[in-house]
């Protein structure tokens, strides 16, 4: 939980004039300031993001997104005065009603706006020496060291902030400027979608991580439970497949062939007891299964013994003649062989020559990031560097072409998509390896071959000679040995068979962890219940644009936890569905329903609100008078609304307006303020 | 069936980017004699900073004295543009067709050359090419008709 009490600018002047401003807000009530346009207003909205280290939310770290009322000019009377000091006080209170002070400077000749000083007093009572801690802010850790102020203030608030997964497949901290999304609403951006001002801290989907934070779903939970199946699932693959690849490399070395590519770890069940079947091909194209193959070789052997018995072998020239022809293939297989090696060599070449590309180009964006400390120090040295032409002070594009292609990648994006792309390039250049290594295999084993058939011819070409029958016995003994290899194979590949079948008795195990819900029954209860609050208070503040009956929140992988609409079956986002004032409706109506559900069961939500300018769009008076009601009658929440509730051609007439949107506000539970003239004022 | 598009954004090389550029061509100044350098010697060593081979390729040429082509190299319109970004933001100054650093320049490209973490490979590449006289940039060009 987190109130905010009070807040004081103070500015100092190379004038030596004063200026600065000072509010008091009241806990668990509806704040409304009421102010014109060109009234500052802006200004103390951004000061109080600013002093709670949130201006991320408004455009930028440190400084960057404050008015220059605050970094360097402030008017008065016609004339300008430049600042040469300015800091913002906040003083704020937790549950344990401890209160604690804020300080932290926007400018400042030594303290950096990356300090904050926190004091553990009223506003009143500070001594500027006597503060009890120094934080750092957008440093490097400041999220996770003790000195850190998000660490601080996590601390203060009560939260203890889990780990969610991130972009790049590992886990980073749901950081603290996420979830004060759902809090702070700036007028600029953040009416434009739901929790529009997210900045990017490599946290994957950090929308649904903020609902699932604030509401305490079980999501996370649920979701390791599916990854573990995933993972299962992903391991049982990989293994299948090596099985596979192993079998194949198997029957490679004996030259022989077999069709197993279409076998699942569901599918083996059926093949439990059949062999699989593998074949040769012999010269004339037939196959010839492995079995026939090994009786082959018995009959062949028993041949030759007889014909050992004999004097001499009358069929040496024939015999020789056909096994010139088998080297003759052989030497052709090979030949092709090593044409197919040298292609995937080349490819490799390539592949590899991409790889090192995208790793210099990995190391520039590495460079890049790395001097943003330099770029885009405050004292912009150059505008150019920080976005801005130098000539028209237009904001231009961060490359060259993007006048071309209006959506690109920022620096840190584009890191990351291209080391998922390194990955999966590195994972194919793996595989590319592996299968020019297993050709290589084969290439060795035609090339036995063929060294034994020309062992043979030697033999046959003596026995000619000679007459003898030293070819026969040659023979026989390599056809015995070949006898041994085949039965040798046969053993082994029934072994990863076995290997196969309870891999498939994991598979059909981990299919039967698989959930066929997409959220745990207490999750499913607390999104029911946020649909609830959300479309009453839709009904309440006049949202016109599509039936209730068709608005949902969705439980599914689309907008998850967002609000849906139902057109025909289809599910749609809410906003592409709703006038432009509707969908500001919507996420009134969203943002109060996620409190609502978040303290029914005692979630996150820290009871604060700060929206600037909530009417937008010409927003009738009837949804800001319902809009505001509701608000105020929330229980324990303080919510701070920054408004100009004006009307252009008539002062006196906005006037009756306003009092006439918070008559029936009971007045325990409002505190109006009204800027008069200007929000920061000369200090006397 | 449901077919969801969503346009993701574009990838974009460093050497497309704005920042990058200027921090090449600061580096390209600071790295010159006199902190400055002359257009075409900017074309030539912007051109080879986008790749490790035309670095390798250009190194190789200054041991022959240049007497060994680098191939071909192109012109790129962008240079122009971040050079005149510079310009306005007074990192360099322009006479004749002779870009010079100004002390603005020269002060915020020393961070960079100071930080020991980054560029090192372009800081490398600059240390070992030297300075690289308009002569030896006319020899490479007369090269490319052979």
């Amino acid at each position: 939980m987190l109130k905010i009490r009070k807040l004081k600018i103070d500015i100092k002047t190379v004038q030596n004039k004063r200026f600065g401003a000072f509010y008091k807000f009241e806990p668990n009530k509806l704040n409304l300031i009421k102010g014109n346009n060109h009234s500052g207003k802006t200004t103390i909205v951004s000061s109080l993001f600013y002093a709670l280290g949130m201006e991320e939310l408004i455009g930028g770290q440190n400084t960057k997104a404050l008015d220059s009322i605050l970094t360097s000019v402030v008017k008065d009377d016609g004339k300008e005065y430049t600042i040469n000091e300015s800091v913002i006080y906040l003083e704020v209170e937790n549950i344990n009603k401890k209160i604690i002070t804020i300080k932290r400077y926007v400018k400042h000749v030594d303290i950096l706006p990356k300090i904050a000083y926190i004091y553990e007093s009223t506003l009143n009572e500070l001594i500027d020496e006597d503060y009890s801690e120094i934080t750092y802010l957008h440093d490097g850790g400041s999220a996770q060291n003790s000195l850190g102020f998000y660490k601080y203030l996590e601390k203060y608030i009560g939260y203890s902030l889990p780990k969610v997964p991130s972009y790049n497949g590992g886990e980073v901290k749901l950081y603290l400027q996420i979830i004060f999304n759902a809090y702070f609403v700036e007028q600029l951006k953040g009416w434009t979608d739901f929790f529009a001002s997210i900045p990017s801290f490599g946290v994957k989907d950090p929308k649904q991580r903020i609902v699932e934070f604030l509401l305490n779903l079980d999501a996370s939970e649920f979701e390791k439970d599916k990854f573990r199946y995933e993972e299962e699932k992903e391991r049982i693959n990989k293994k299948w497949l090596e099985y596979i690849s192993k079998i194949k490399i198997k029957v490679e070395h004996i030259s022989a062939q077999i069709n197993i590519e279409y076998l699942t770890p569901i599918s083996i069940e059926k093949f439990r007891d059949s062999k699989f079947d593998i074949y040769f091909t012999n010269e004339n194209n037939q196959k010839i299964v492995l079995d026939d193959a090994l009786n082959n070789i018995k009959k062949r052997i028993k041949e030759l013994y007889i014909q050992l018995q004999k004097p001499s072998d009358k069929d040496s020239s024939k015999r020789l003649f056909q096994i010139r022809k088998n080297i003759q293939t052989i030497a052709r297989k090979i030949s092709k062989l090593n044409q197919i090696i040298d292609i995937k060599n080349y490819e490799m070449k390539k592949l590899k020559n991409d790889f090192s590309n995208m790793e210099e180009e990995i190391r520039k964006l590495t460079d890049l990031k790395k001097i943003e400390k330099y770029t885009n120090s405050s004292d912009r040295i150059s505008k150019t560097l920080n976005g801005i032409c130098p000539t028209c002070e237009q904001p231009i594009d961060s490359s060259f072409y993007s006048s071309k292609i209006d959506n690109i990648m920022s620096v840190d994006e584009n890191k990351k998509y291209l080391e998922g792309q390194k990955k999966v390039l590195k994972v194919y250049i793996d595989a590319s390896r592996e299968e020019i290594e297993k050709q290589k295999e084969i290439v060795e084993f035609l090339k036995q071959e063929y060294e034994e058939r020309q062992s043979i011819v030697t033999y046959l070409e003596k026995d000619i000679a000679l007459d003898t029958n030293m070819a026969v016995y040659k023979e026989v003994v390599d056809l015995e040995s070949k006898e041994k290899f085949y039965k040798k194979t046969i053993k082994d590949i029934l072994i990863q068979k076995e290997e196969l079948v309870s891999l498939s008795k994991d598979w059909k195990k981990n299919e039967m962890n698989k959930t066929t819900f997409e959220m745990s029954f207490l999750d499913n209860k607390k999104i029911t219940s946020l649909e609830t609050y959300f479309t009453r208070y839709l009904y309440d503040f006049g949202y016109g644009s599509k039936d209730f009956d068709q608005i949902k929140v969705s439980k599914q992988k689309f907008e998850r936890y967002f609000p849906i609409v139902k057109i025909e079956g289809r599910n749609e986002k809410i906003r592409i569905n709703s006038s432009a004032s509707d969908f500001v409706r919507s996420l009134w109506a969203y943002y109060i329903a996620l409190f609502e559900v978040s303290q029914k069961n005692r979630g996150n939500h820290i009871g604060l609100f700060i929206f600037d300018e909530p009417a937008q769009h010409a927003m009738n008076e009837s949804s800001q008078k319902a809009f505001l009601e509701r608000l105020s009658q929330l229980n324990s929440c303080q919510s701070i609304v920054f408004s100009s509730f004006e009307d252009k051609e008539d002062n006196a007439l906005g006037k009756e307006k306003f009092q006439n949107m918070i008559k029936d506000i009971n007045e325990d539970n409002i505190h109006t303020m009204e800027i008069d003239g200007y929000s920061i004022k000369k200090i006397v | 069936m449901k077919i969801q598009i969503t346009q993701k954004p574009f990838h974009v090389s460093a050497n497309a980017r704005v920042v990058y550029r200027i921090i090449q061509l600061l580096l390209i100044l600071h790295f010159s004699r006199g902190k400055s350098a002359f257009l075409s010697k900017i074309h030539l060593l912007i051109w080879v900073l986008e790749k490790k081979e035309r670095i390798d390729l250009l190194l190789r040429s200054k041991e022959l004295d240049y007497n060994k082509s680098i191939g071909l190299w192109s012109i790129s319109d962008y240079t122009n543009q971040a050079l005149l970004y510079m310009y306005e933001d007074g990192f360099c100054k322009i006479s004749v067709k002779t870009y010079s650093l100004t002390d603005k320049g020269k002060e915020f490209i020393k961070k960079v050359i100071d930080d020991k973490e980054v560029f090192l490979d372009e800081k490398a590449f600059f240390k070992q090419l030297g300075s690289i006289r308009e002569k030896d940039i006319e020899k490479l060009e007369k090269l490319w008709i052979h």
